[in-house]
């Protein structure tokens, strides 16, 4: 397709990666760039745009990773995305990744590119789940009826690769010939008068007149806009009122007649290319086996809570006895260190520095590493399995006797690892009304940054309950969640009709690699994290704790002991009125592991631990009222941020920080009231 | 219509001779039932049991037994078919009355409606029944009842029918979204499951697994395949 395509160097491609959702583009993009997007077994895990490079030969690829979408029609915010690139045309090739164990369905999306005549490479991606299903394509025939070249691969097993590069600089240039699908006299004769009209009206010849002539007569919103662009109101006018005038003679709805033909065709190119086995002989399909269980009436939610419950006690339960490992390394390190420093002179200000600052501070929080990465493991396996997706389909009655949708699971489970791709992944809920929502209540997953803080509490006070207390608080969000997305349904605008229309791919046995990549990247991230945000903190805190000069270290009397004083009475009738407790909140909101690190480097912990420390400042029910808070208060800024980005409204983003610090006041504070009244751990 | 409960054979020989009972006393009681079937009181108990589960009768404590609307109808159904078997036995084939009405009784109860309604068609044919036969009704609903039956929306699919999309009756982006997906004229679906209470349902459609609610199900029309 000619359209705006930039003029490029001889040896330089944009090509990009589009296909209907969990077709494995994702996959392919890694393949070709080497890079570690995110991978995973449900429809709709990449929602936004990606770039990357890919070498071959002398040539040098821009490779661009889109969002799945099922055609060009974009219902969500992820397709929307997928559409407006595909459309604007500006690239060379598109690689167009087809599930080649389901043809029909991918071939639609196919018909229609090469309609709209983009230059297109037909990938026949997962050829190994096809030949397990027994389907045989004779890859030159339907090269032939498409008119374009078609290649074979297995992206999760680098199958293929070089062939598809091979082909994608040889087709760089395809013909401008767009596929003609013959719709029947009566729509024929229709495009061939709305043509003429486009002509006639001067519509931008860069667009493939037919194909928006077809757009227009299945009254494809995007396309009437565009044409309103093109040519005005009035003239714009005159083409639908002939589109309409006809329709009401025609016996069935254009847009019916049309998709019907689309499919006629792909039944014949497959009927032509295609050799399938007949239903006896078709192989028993194992996820059938599998969901006949997993979403059964009666087992269907106590598999999804026993899932929920397995995840919790193997990050946790696991991860437990490693942390005290690493923790009596950084204590028995702290304390040796800090004499070794003393011993060569340096002076006990730099030493300070290291054991209080660095080792206290970044130290607490890096302790946690185990519990990460057991948390991305499970949350990986999960998310290759092709689980994800029935907990949405599970779910979806409950869910929406709540006023959330099935789906809205999905970004929920995302944010147990973190509420920033959490909130991103609600792109796929159709309803703007249901993004809303499932974006307000994101925050009250308990993310992987409030781990270490339920952890080193839950060690220091609740020693012989701790996994009871830290269970007890993610459930805390979950019922949290529930209620005031209950309130928020009240209290929100009414929202279009919502659907529950979603693939259930196929389960798939999660690959190492994938969950290797997942869980690496990470913890790659944490540490990253903790090198960077936590430790400029934690020196940020050190050096408040030793201002104004020849202040006592940490003492009430310095900077952040003076900040700390000024906040605390707004925790006081919480439990937790130490200025200590109130600094670590306040720069918790920069991220989370930071209350662990600021409580680290106010209370001295290169030495002594963080854990002696927690225990002579906190009783049990003040502990608990703290945790409370952190779990349900103000979320980090990079969540902000990117609730901010996905709803595009400051009013949104307030919003949400600020009921969240007044639900978590007032539930911290019924929490401690109570277990006073009632003298529960006190 | 609603007799779309198969009876089994004791059950429909409870329903006839209470029928019959009612239509000769005006009322019919447990030992009027167990005399004319031959058999004890508390085994008719047990059968009155089963009727009024389905439906078919009303029974006071103690009080008399009453066929409800149904019942009258699956009553006169079998009744009708005994009708037509003992005409075809003795009139056609010229069985002896007696044996023609012993044999009537036990083939009414697994007659086919297609054997049914060829028999009906051979004796009008030849003369031996009149317009207002009991025949014509049931043949009438029937044909009814099968044309309803043929088309039928998707969410009153049970699970592992088969059927195919005739047209889907949503508007608007549902609608496209759905043909977008496959779902459109011609398309062969199965439903594969239902999720804890009954909703969403998934369904396999052009070889994948799809999900929907009752809701959008319920705007698919669908005939049996
Ligand atoms: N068997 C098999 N599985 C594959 C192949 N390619 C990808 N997969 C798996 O298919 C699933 C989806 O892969 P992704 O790359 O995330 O798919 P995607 O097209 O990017 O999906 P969205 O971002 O949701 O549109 C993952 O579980 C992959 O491991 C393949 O060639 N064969
Ligand atoms: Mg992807």
């Amino acid at each position: 397709m000619a359209l705006n395509k930039r003029e490029r160097k001889n040896t330089e491609l944009k090509v990009a990666l589009a296909g209907n959702p969990n077709s494995g583009k994702t996959t392919m993009f890694n393949e070709l760039t080497g890079s570690r997007q995110h991978v995973g077994n449900w429809p709709g895990v990449t929602v936004e745009k990606k770039t990357g490079r890919a070498f071959y030969q002398d040539y040098s690829l821009e490779v661009i990773d889109l969002p799945g979408t099922y055609s060009l029609g974009a219902y969500s915010e992820d397709e929307v995305v997928a559409r407006d690139f595909l459309t604007a045309g500006d690239y060379d090739v598109v690689l167009n990744i087809i599930n080649s164990a389901n043809l029909d369905r991918n071939l639609y999306f196919t018909v229609q590119l090469l309609e709209m005549g983009v230059d297109l490479i037909a990938v026949l991606n997962m050829a190994d789940e096809a030949e397990k299903k027994g389907i045989k394509i004779d890859k030159n025939k339907l090269s032939q009826l498409l008119g374009t070249p078609v290649v074979e691969t297995v992206a999760s097993r680098g199958r293929g690769i070089d062939n598809l590069l091979e082909q994608t600089v040889q087709n760089r240039d395809l013909s401008e010939a767009s596929l003609k699908i013959n719709y029947g006299s009566d729509i024929e004769d229709l495009i061939s008068e709305v043509v003429e009209m486009l002509k006639q009206y001067d519509f931008s010849q860069q667009i493939n007149q037919r194909w928006a002539a077809v757009k227009l007569i299945e009254h494809d919103p995007e396309a009437v806009k565009l044409l309103e662009r093109e040519v005005g109101a009035s003239k714009a006018k005159k083409i639908k009122s002939l589109i309409a005038e006809r329709e009401l003679k025609a016996e069935d709805d254009f847009d019916n007649v049309i998709i019907d033909k689309k499919y006629e065709f792909i039944n014949k190119v497959i009927a032509e290319s295609v050799q399938r086995p007949t239903a006896d002989e078709e192989p028993e399909n194992v996820s059938d086996k599998i969901d006949a269980v997993v979403t059964n009436k009666y087992l269907g939610i106590p598999i999804f809570m026993a899932v929920m419950w397995a995840i919790f006690k193997f990050t946790f339960t696991l991860g437990d006895p490693l942390i005290g490992y690493i923790e009596t390394f950084f204590e028995i390190a702290g304390g040796w260190i800090g004499t070794q420093l003393l011993e060569i002179g340096v002076s006990p200000l730099i030493s300070s520095f290291i054991t209080d600052g660095i080792i206290g501070g970044v130290g607490s929080v890096l302790v946690f590493i185990p519990n990460i990465f057991l948390l991305f493991l499970a949350i990986g396996v999960l998310e290759d399995s092709g689980y994800m997706s029935r907990a949405a389909y599970v779910m979806d009655k409950v869910m929406s006797k709540l006023g959330l949708h099935g789906k809205s699971f999905i970004p929920m489970i995302v944010g147990f690892g973190c509420n920033v791709p959490g909130v991103m992944a609600t792109r796929t809920l159709d309803s703007k009304r249901d993004r809303i929502i499932s974006i307000l209540i994101n925050p009250l997953m308990s993310c992987s940054a409030r781990l270490p803080v339920y952890v080193v509490f839950a060690g220091a006070l609740f020693s012989s309950h701790a996994s009871t207390v830290v269970f007890s608080l993610y459930l805390m969000g979950i019922v949290m969640a529930v209620i005031m997305a209950g309130i928020f349904n009240k209290i929100l605008f009414k929202g279009e009709r919502s659907h529950f229309v979603m693939e259930l791919p196929p389960y798939r046995f999660p690959t190492l690699k994938g969950v290797i990549i997942h869980m690496w990247e990470k913890v790659g991230a944490f540490l990253k994290k903790a090198g960077t945000i936590i430790f400029s903190v934690v020196v940020l805190i050190w050096v408040l704790a030793n201002l104004p000069l020849g202040v006592e270290y940490a003492s009430a009397e310095s900077f952040i002991g003076q900040f700390g004083q000024l906040v605390a009475p707004i925790f006081a009738p919480l439990g937790f009125g130490s200025w200590q407790a109130a600094a670590s909140l306040v720069f918790g909101i920069l991220a989370k592991e930071v209350v662990v690190g600021t409580l680290g480097v106010v209370y001295a912990a290169g030495e002594g631990g963080l854990r002696t420390a927690l225990l002579a400042n906190f009783t049990p029910l003040a502990a608990y009222s703290f945790l409370t808070m952190v779990l349900l208060y103000t979320p980090c800024i990079a969540t902000l941020g990117a609730i901010k980005s996905e709803t595009q409204s400051w009013k949104w983003t307030l919003i949400t920080a600020s009921y969240l610090f007044v639900l978590a006041w007032i539930t911290a504070f019924v929490i401690y009231q109570g277990g006073m009244l009632l003298g529960i751990g006190v | 219509m609603e007799a779309k409960i198969t009876l089994s054979e004791s059950m429909e020989d409870y329903l006839e001779a209470i029928f019959n009972l009612i239509k000769e006393n005006g009322s019919a009681r447990v030992t009027d039932i167990a005399n004319s079937l031959g058999i004890a009181a508390s085994s008719v108990n047990q059968g009155l049991k089963k009727l009024n589960e389905q439906g078919l009768i009303k029974q006071q404590k103690y009080g008399p037994i009453k066929l409800t609307q149904s019942g009258v109808q699956a009553a006169e159904k079998v009744n009708c078919k005994h009708q037509i078997l003992y005409l075809f036995l003795h009139k056609t084939l010229g069985v002896e009355p007696e044996t023609a009405d012993q044999d009537a009784c036990s083939i009414e109860h697994v007659l086919s409606q297609q054997s049914f309604e060829k028999m009906v068609d051979y004796l009008i044919e030849n003369n031996y029944i009149e317009e207002q036969n009991c025949a014509f009704k049931f043949m009438e609903n029937e044909e009814e009842e099968k044309m309803a039956a043929k088309e039928f929306m998707l969410d009153s699919m049970s699970v592992g029918s088969k059927a195919e999309v005739l047209k889907i009756e949503s508007k608007g982006r549902l609608k496209r979204k759905l043909m977008d997906m496959g779902l459109n004229r011609g398309a062969r679906v199965e439903v594969k499951g239902k999720a804890p209470m009954g909703d969403p349902i998934e369904i396999k459609v052009r070889g994948y697994s799809l999900s929907l609610r009752q809701d959008e199900a319920a705007e698919i029309l669908v005939k049996e395949v």
